[in-house]
């Protein structure tokens, strides 16, 4: 547990739910992790990486109906990182390209999560 | 007079058995086809018969080789009539029949050849009668034409070369007369065969009609079916989208209330709160196939489990009907504020009094303002942390509907103002 650490990581949580949110962010902060923002939809999302320094983004595939692949698709083409969060089902949302990244399944699991964002941080972007 | 037109299985043509129809019609035109057949030809055996006598009353003797002729014509005949007994066989009766009418037809020749009288013209002209009434595809009043033309023809020729009177009708009645009735019966029974035919086509064609409406009626419902199979799919993958949303938000639930509870007691009490809360709103929505509901509804169904007397909650204003996303946080937040009240606030006592207004402003997009005001409770004093009850309400309405809460703590009681904006999304 311990070995497992985001100090010093800047990470952008996409998540419609506010208590999903709310809880992602207690957890990663748990780990020492910086939330530098919470957006619930697409637009907050790119606003929030415009102001904001992001290291990783933690991106729900359904956002009220709306699917996260556009945000997905800029950061996959800026080669920024990020980490998918799904249910069953929104998997068919995502492009073929799309479909090898890091995802997990909700509810997630703190530790799986943790170490998600940590392999992603430590392979090179 | 029967306009002329193809009988539809008639046809000499040597198709066979047409392909396609119903067996039973089928059968009902080949037999119909061998009785023509066997009717024409008992009239030619007839006829050669009636010529064959008189040759023998009134030339006796004198000219054997017509005699040979008809004999063996009628033999012909007589064999054709023989072998002509299964319906079935419909290329064989018809071929047997042609070949008989031409041995008759060359008989005659023949014989006229032979004997360089009227007999010739007559009987060929009896044979072509017959031949055309019997086998000739078209309608039963043609063939009726066709006949008497040639029997018309026959009269005059005989008239005009017999020379005794007595010979002119011998051959009249031994000839023309079978003839003629042998055709009227023939054009009788085509008129009852295309009469019949024509039924069972009609019949046919209804049945036809029945089965295309049927088979019509059958792919709509097997199409009925498939859209409601995939409706099905879909609401099945909905539904396991909202449970697996359901449960990381449970989760959610638990390690954030777990997060600010002083004692399991205290967690105990406040999570099975919030999940109560959920899953009363969740039946109130899934009951209107979640479309939504209105605001009085919503503030009854969250805040009246916590109503101590009819008085201590008075609700008032303006309703609004609110989308299932809507409900849910708002729903939430309603629930911490009336939790906070039963705890702490006006709800904790008798003689406190909680009143909730509302109104919608007609702006664009229109706003709902919910005005929350506690008094009479016992006194209190602002919370010395901000958990996550107070982030339900504070921030969960602002972060999903991009609602703004005033939350105040005055002595008095607790005072909140929600003001959300209606019909749009978040932001």
């Amino acid at each position: 547990m311990s070995a497992l650490s985001l100090r010093g990581v800047r990470i952008l949580i996409v998540e419609d739910n506010f208590v999903v949110a709310d809880a992602l962010k207690f957890l990663i902060e748990g780990y020492e992790g910086e939330v530098v923002a919470m957006a619930p939809n697409l637009e907050r999302a790119f606003a929030a990486l415009a102001r904001h320094p992001v290291d990783v983004s933690v991106l729900d595939i359904n956002l009220n109906e709306t699917s996260v692949v556009p945000l997905a698709d800029a950061l996959h083409s800026e080669g920024r990182r990020f980490v998918f969060l799904s249910g069953y089902g929104d998997l068919d949302l995502l492009p073929a390209h799309l479909r090898d990244r890091p995802r997990l399944d909700k509810p997630v699991e703190p530790e799986r999560l943790v170490r998600a964002l940590s392999d992603l941080l430590a392979a090179p972007a | 007079m029967v306009p002329p037109r193809k009988a539809p299985t008639l046809s000499t043509s040597g198709t066979g058995t047409p392909r396609g129809g119903p067996p039973d019609l089928i059968d009902e035109a080949n037999r119909l086809l061998l009785d023509r057949i066997r009717l024409g030809l008992w009239l030619v055996l007839a006829g050669v018969a009636a010529v064959f006598v008189g040759e023998l009353a009134l030339n006796h003797g004198t000219r054997p080789w017509i005699s040979i002729y008809q004999a063996a014509n009628w033999v012909i005949g007589a064999l054709a009539l023989a072998v002509l007994h299964t319906p079935a066989r419909r290329q064989f009766n018809l071929a047997v029949a042609f070949v008989t009418m031409l041995v008759t037809v060359a008989a005659t020749g023949a014989v006229g050849v032979a004997a360089l009288d009227a007999t010739t013209p007559v009987v060929l002209m009896v044979g072509l009668a017959l031949t055309s009434s019997m086998l000739v595809p078209c309608g039963p009043g043609w063939q009726l034409g066709v006949v008497l033309w040639v029997i018309a023809v026959a009269i005059w020729t005989v008239a005009s070369i017999v020379p005794s009177p007595r010979l002119f009708w011998l051959q009249y009645v031994g000839t023309i007369v079978p003839t003629l009735a042998g055709t009227v019966v023939i054009a009788y029974a085509l008129q009852r065969q295309r009469q019949a035919l024509d039924d069972a086509e009609r019949e046919r064609r209804a049945r036809e009609r029945g089965l295309r409406d049927a088979n019509r009626r059958l792919e709509e419902e097997i199409d009925q079916h498939r859209r409601t199979e995939e409706t099905l799919r879909f609401a099945m993958r909905e539904l396991d989208h909202r449970v697996k949303n359901t449960l990381a938000t449970v989760q959610s639930v638990a390690d954030q209330t777990l997060r600010g509870a002083q004692s399991l007691e205290d967690f105990s009490h406040a999570f099975r709160g919030r999940i109560q809360a959920m899953a009363r709103i969740h039946s109130a929505l899934a009951g209107r196939r979640w479309e939504g509901l209105q605001l009085g509804e919503l503030i009854e169904l969250v805040v009246g489990p916590y109503r101590n007397d009819r008085d201590s909650v008075s609700i008032d204003g303006e309703g609004a009907f609110l989308s299932s996303d809507l409900v849910r946080v708002l729903g939430m937040a309603l629930h911490e504020l009336a939790t906070n009240a039963a705890k702490y606030g006006a709800l904790s006592t008798k003689a406190g009094r909680l009143a909730i207004s509302s109104q919608v402003e007609a702006s664009d997009p229109p706003r709902l303002r919910i005005c929350w005001t506690e008094r009479d409770g016992p006194p209190i004093g602002a919370p010395t942390q901000r958990g996550f009850g107070m982030r339900l309400i504070e921030e969960a309405l602002a972060y999903e509907a991009g609602g703004r809460v005033g939350l105040q703590f005055a002595r008095q009681g607790v005072r909140s103002e929600i003001e959300i904006p209606l019909r749009t999304g978040s932001g």
